[in-house]
Order: structure tokens, then sequence, then C-alpha cells
């Protein structure tokens, strides 16, 4: 995701953000406006960064329909391409870009993601580990999920999200 | 005359009778208690003993003799019956029958610690297909003494036993290799009794004492039912215990025994550093709970009975190779397949093999389609087919045959550097089932422009692998879906399926055969005889600890070739090749 002029950028050090945001108004005359939306602009991506992992945690819990409520349209969630199965994340760096508008914006999310996938075929070892309880295979890999979010009803909607090993 | 006992058909195939549980009721009526070679311990005669345990009975012993006790269950009048007892440093065995019931109690007793475990067994269990198979619950208790306090300690399950492998030999010269590779299996070659020609397994039981005492069960579920139980030491090498069970001619076999082992080896477990084994990590299926209830892999009763018509039908009708010619997907046991060989398109050649075996013609036409034909045939066959490069330029893929009933497979190995052939021909059906397998092995040559075949070199067969255990990846993930085989025996394996925390779980175990292509380049066959009735062949590279293979079934759902493709670890390794083979 490229630096764009028409959209704020904000990493996930918050202390930086916050940082700048004081730097800025420390260092010059900003004016109340700005800083404001500066400040607008931190909501949104917080609120962004908490829609996501709230993504994430139903992801992992199944929690099927909870998760439908957190995408823009039904049509934008069938078109996503994300895990079946994960288990656990740990998505530390977050590359988070609101638009000045403050209707949309995209993110991006590394770190590393539990996934699993039910054990195919149904040889003698299959047969046998779902005998002992095993049902799915599981692992971790690096990954990044790429996203975009709308304001809808001055709420933000994942309009679409993209799951990719790194 | 053979001097060594061999059963008339082998354990798995052994037609056990179905014992009815008047039947056994008539047997153990009549029986008057353990025998043994060794003198039974006398030291208790006189005094009484109460063990009382936390979920199970409350008994207590008063013994008359040393081969006499009366014993009261839970406050209930006491009953005569016969007994044994054996001592193995500090600690006693004693086992007794229950009359008029098919129950008996095998307790033993720590005499230092006053901790106790006490194994009930029954016959005739509820739900059980087999009245013969011993059943069992183990109980955890202390042996009361007055002026003592109840002990709070208690003996647990271990996985402290996992991945040794003993050699046993009893007082009455019973020859037996035990391997403890899971912690609810085991593994043994009754080297005396059967010729030690196969490995079998049963569910097992494994419990800690101390750090070098400890307490072992099996039960020979799916064969003869019988219970082996003893107490180990591992500082002296020394064994006590007992045998309850009915043989292969339904008699009723009932002593105690001692032994002095040797241990054979010690392979790797891949539990969690910190995991000793006091939980069963049973995933996300139920814990048992019923008394006596266990994991058991019980493939009779899921291999599938299939008349011949439906075999035919399946075969003619419902074959399928790699995909239909549209490749076989890196799922089930091809995870981590190697990319296919390419280099061979557009190639000819002859594979002869020795002793009247097959000569097939081949044309590569393209990368998963050839065409071939028996040597003196006027028609081409068009095959799908997937190759594989398992070490270089030794070449291994596998094909169907002609389309009739039964039907046969080809798995070929292309030795390009020597110029020679080893072929596997699976062919459906065996003299028990229609839906097994029959190998036949083939070493040979191949024929090509510019290639002039050796005269008398050849793979050929190999023992260099018995006593390896090599796990086995199939796909991604810890334990992800992997096996563990254990190359016990020149003419048999084991495999191992991991728990959830990597503990070893079930096993089960079946015929092999290994033969060697290069150094550390192997191939190995089984067919899960009396379980699913596959043909696995795997090219096994000792180097790259990876191998190229296919597995060849038929069922209810079809006939199939599919690709194996697993990454391995070693191990280790039993050294138990002295213990092997036809001997002087």
């Amino acid at each position: 995701m490229n630096a764009n002029n028409s959209r704020r950028t904000f990493i996930r050090n918050s202390t930086v953000a916050l940082t700048t945001v004081l730097a800025a108004g420390t260092a010059s005359a900003t004016p109340l406006d700005d800083a404001a939306l500066r400040l607008a602009l931190l909501e949104d991506s917080n609120a962004i960064r908490a829609l996501q992992q709230r993504c994430f945690a139903l992801l992992e819990q199944g929690g099927t329909h909870e998760l439908a409520q957190l995408f823009s349209t039904s049509a934008a969630q069938a078109s996503c391409v994300y895990p079946a199965l994960q288990l656990d994340s740990r998505l530390d760096a977050a590359d988070i870009a609101v638009a000045d508008d403050r209707l949309s914006a995209s993110a991006r999310f590394h770190g590393r993601v539990q996934l699993a996938a039910a054990i195919s075929g149904n040889g003698t070892a299959q047969q046998m580990a779902r005998m002992q309880g095993l049902s799915s295979t599981q692992w971790w890999e690096q990954g990044v999920y790429e996203a975009q979010y709308v304001k809808v009803r001055n709420e933000w909607k994942i309009s679409a999200l993209h799951y990719r090993r790194a | 005359m053979s001097t060594r006992n061999y059963l008339s058909e082998p354990k798995h195939r052994f037609p056990f009778t179905k014992l009815s549980e008047a039947l056994i009721g008539e047997k153990l009526a009549a029986a008057t208690g353990p025998s043994s070679k060794t003198a039974f311990a006398t030291s208790q005669v006189g005094q009484s003993l109460k063990i009382v345990t936390d979920t199970g009975p409350t008994l207590e012993y008063h013994f008359t003799s040393d081969r006499e006790l009366t014993v009261s269950e839970n406050g209930a009048a006491a009953v005569t019956a016969a007994y044994g007892a054996l001592e193995l440093k500090q600690l006693a065995v004693l086992s007794h029958l229950v009359p008029g019931t098919q129950r008996g109690f095998h307790v033993v007793v720590d005499m230092v610690t006053c901790l106790a475990t006490v194994f009930e067994t029954w016959f005739s269990g509820t739900g059980i297909a087999s009245a013969r198979e011993v059943q069992r619950e183990v109980y955890y208790g202390y042996a009361e003494q007055a002026g003592r306090e109840v002990p709070t300690a208690r003996h647990h399950i271990t996985n402290r036993l996992e991945g040794k492998g003993i050699y046993w030999k009893q007082d009455n010269e019973v020859e037996t290799l035990d391997f403890y590779c899971t912690v609810i299996f085991s593994n043994f070659i009754e080297l005396t009794r059967t010729g030690g020609e196969l490995t079998f397994a049963g569910p097992s039981d494994y419990i800690m004492i101390n750090d070098h005492q400890f307490i072992y069960s099996r039960v020979e579920a799916e064969f003869s039912g019988m219970l082996t139980l003893y107490v180990l030491d591992l500082h002296a090498m020394t064994q006590a215990g007992l045998r309850l069970g009915f043989d292969e001619q339904d008699a009723l076999e009932y002593y105690l025994f001692t032994g002095k082992g040797e241990i054979t080896g010690q392979i790797a477990t891949f539990e969690p550093f910190g995991d000793n084994g006091e939980e069963i990590a049973f995933g996300n299926r139920p814990r048992p709970t019923e008394k006596g209830a266990r994991l058991v892999y019980r493939p009779l009763s899921t291999f599938p009975v299939m008349t011949d018509a439906e075999v035919e039908d399946q075969v003619l009708n419902h074959a399928h190779a790699f995909g239909d010619g549209a490749g076989s997907g890196a799922t089930g046991m091809g995870g981590y397949k190697s990319e296919m060989v390419e280099s061979m398109v557009g190639k000819e050649l002859t594979i002869r093999m020795d002793n009247n075996g097959p000569a097939i013609e081949y044309v590569f036409d393209e990368i998963r389609k050839l065409r071939w034909r028996y040597a003196g045939d006027a028609n081409w066959r068009e095959a799908f087919y997937e190759m594989y490069e398992p070490d270089e330029e030794l070449y291994f893929f596998a094909h169907f045959l002609d389309a009739e009933f039964p039907r046969s497979c080809a798995m070929v190995a292309l030795d390009m550097k020597n110029g020679l052939s080893t072929l596997v021909k699976g062919t459906t059906g065996t003299p028990y089932r229609n839906n097994e397998t029959t190998p036949n092995y083939y070493f040979g040559v191949f024929e090509m422009e510019g290639i002039t075949p050796p005269r008398y070199h050849r793979h050929g067969w190999t023992d260099e692998l018995a006593g390896e255990a090599v796990t086995w990846n199939y796909q991604p993930g810890n334990p992800g879906l992997t096996s563990m085989h254990l190359y016990l025996t020149p003419n048999s394996y084991s495999w191992v399926i991991f728990l959830g925390n990597g503990s070893g779980g079930m096993q089960w175990t079946s015929p092999g055969w290994y033969s060697k292509l290069r150094d550390d380049v192997y191939i190995m066959a089984w067919v899960e005889e009396a379980c699913n009735g596959t043909l696995g062949v795997i090219c096994f590279n000792k180097r790259t600890m990876h191998d190229a293979g296919f597995g060849y079934h038929v069922g209810p759902n079809g006939l199939s070739l599919s690709v194996v493709g697993a990454r391995a670890r070693h191990a280790g390794k039993f050294n138990i090749e002295k213990f092997l083979g036809p001997k002087v």
C-alpha cells in the first residue's frame, strides 16, 4: 500500500501518532480545525483497528452471524478471501490509512496466523487421527490481511478483506 | 521338523473362536488359580491387607496360604479364592479371579510407600463384540496401614516409558520383544510363541510407580483378547506379572511369571518438554468415562465386507488414477509430494523382470499419460501416471494395468544410473478378502536406447531398516497428519498416529516388504491386511528424508491410485537384528 497524498497514514504504534500530533501542535501555530481533524483521524484509525480485531476474533470463534454484521454488505463479504479456519493470530504491525473525508480507509495487517484445515481423505491414517480427536491440521504462517473500509451510518464497516501468505 | 512355533495362520488372520459367555464361565469355573514357574511369594501368609482405591473398590484380603486367600469387596461377605503373588524388590503383584464371576483383581502394592494400583478385569464385556477380550479398569489407591497416615500421592499414568524397547525372557523361557512407543498402545514381537515374523499391537496402560519402576499392561484386542500385565524395574531390568486369557486353542492361560530384560533401544518422543503424560490428549473427542472404556483401534469392525460383484463393479467402473489425469492435489497423504518428472516425456523403454516376471513396454507420451503393453502384445493401452524422482536419476511411477477383475496396478522404479528396475504389481484380492491387495514383487532391468542393462546386478531384499523408527509428516502442522513408522521386522511394520500433543496414540501393524535400490534408498511396501486392504509403496531416500510413493485401494467408493509424498524425521533405532530372522 503506497502512501497517498489524499490519505493520512497511521502506524500501529499510536504513541508515535499521538506524539506526531503533539509535536505538530508544539512546533507551529496549527489551526484548531487541523488538530481536530488529526484527532478525528486517529479515532477513526483506532475504530478500524478495533473493528478488524473483532473480525479476527470472530473468525477464530466461528461466529458466522456476528461476523456478517461487520461487513458493509453481504455481497462485499462474499467477495472476500480469508481462511476458512483461523485459530489464532498475532497480527501486530498495521498500516491504516484513512481518507481525508473520513468515509473510507484501507489497511494492511502483518503478523503470524494459526490456520487449520480439515483432515482430508479417508485413509487409515486419517481415520485413526479423527478417532483420536484430531479433525484438522493446524499450522502457523506469516500472513497479510489487506482490507478496505467504508463508513456506514457513522460506523466503520469492512468493504473488502483479502488474506494472503506473506 | 521345525523347532520354532508358528501359528497356522498369522495372528491377524487367525480365526479366534467367538467364545460364548457361558463357555467362558465354564472354563473360569474350572480354574484353580494362576500357575507360576517362579515360586510364589510367602511373606504375606497369615497376614491381612486392605486396599483402598479412590474410585473403585475397597478390597480386604486375608492370606490363608500362598495359594488361597479370602477377599471382601466393599465390606461384603468374604469369599475364598485361589491366588498367586510374586515380589519384585519392594513391589508385590497378586492376582486372583472372583469365584462364580468372570471378574478378577490384579493388585500391585509398593510395600514401602503403601501405594497400590488395582486392575479389575472381566470377560464378556457389555458392548464388546468379543467376549474373550479381557476388559480392564484401573484404580489407584493405597494399602491401609494401622498407625500410618493415608498417603496423598498416587501411582499415575505416564509417558516415561514411551520410546523404549525391551527384550524379555520369562522364567518359562518365553521370549518377547516389547516396544512402548505410544502412551495408549504398544507393539510386541512374540519370538517364542509365534516365531517372531510379525509385530502386532494392542491397547496398553503405562503407570508410573517411580522413576525406575512401572506397571505395563496390554490386551490383544482384535486377536485372542489376552491380557499381559507386569511391573518392570529399569534398574535391575526385571519384570514380574501375569498372563490371563484364552489362547489360540481356547485354553485358559492364567499364570504369573518373572523375567529378565535387555533394553533394545530408545527412540525419540515428541511431546513438549515438561509434558510427562499425566493426561491423555483426547483432542476434540470426549474422554472415555464408562468403566473399562479406552481408545481401541478395531479395523476388523470398520473394514467393509464386499461381494465379488461389488468389487468387480468398483475396479471396472469406478477406477480413478491421479484425479483421472488431472493430477494429484497436495491433499491426503501427498501433502509434500515433489514436482513430477517431465524429462521422460517422449522416451520409450521396456522393463524386464527376472524369473518370468512381467516385461512391459512404455512410451511416455505426456507428463501424465503413457502408453504401455506387455512385451509381445500388439495393442497399446493408455494410462494416467505420475512419476517422481526420489533420488538422482531414480524414477518411481505408477499406473493402472488392464481393466479386468481382479485388477492390477504397476509401481515401477527405474534406476537410470544402474540400468535396474523394480516392479511392485498390486492386484486386488487376497485369499481372505476381495478388497485387499496382493503385492507381487519383481526385480529386473530396463531396456532403453543407449543403455546396456546389467546381467547380474539387481536391486534386492534387505533387512537394513529393521528396528528403524521414522516419522512421516503428510500434511503441514504439528502434529498435522503425521505417523511414525516402526520397521520392526523384515516382514512387517507398525504405524503410530500421534495425539494432538505429540504423544504416540493408536497404532496398527501390517506385513511389509523391504528392498534396497541404492545406498540409503529403499522401497518399503505394505498391505493393510485385515484393516482396509490398501497397498502402500514408498521409495524412501534416507539422505533427503523424503519419499515418493503410491497407494492402491479398492473399497465401496471405487478403486484408486493416489500419490504419497511426506517428509520424514529419523526417530531412532531399536537394535533387534540379533533376535530376528532364521536362527542357527
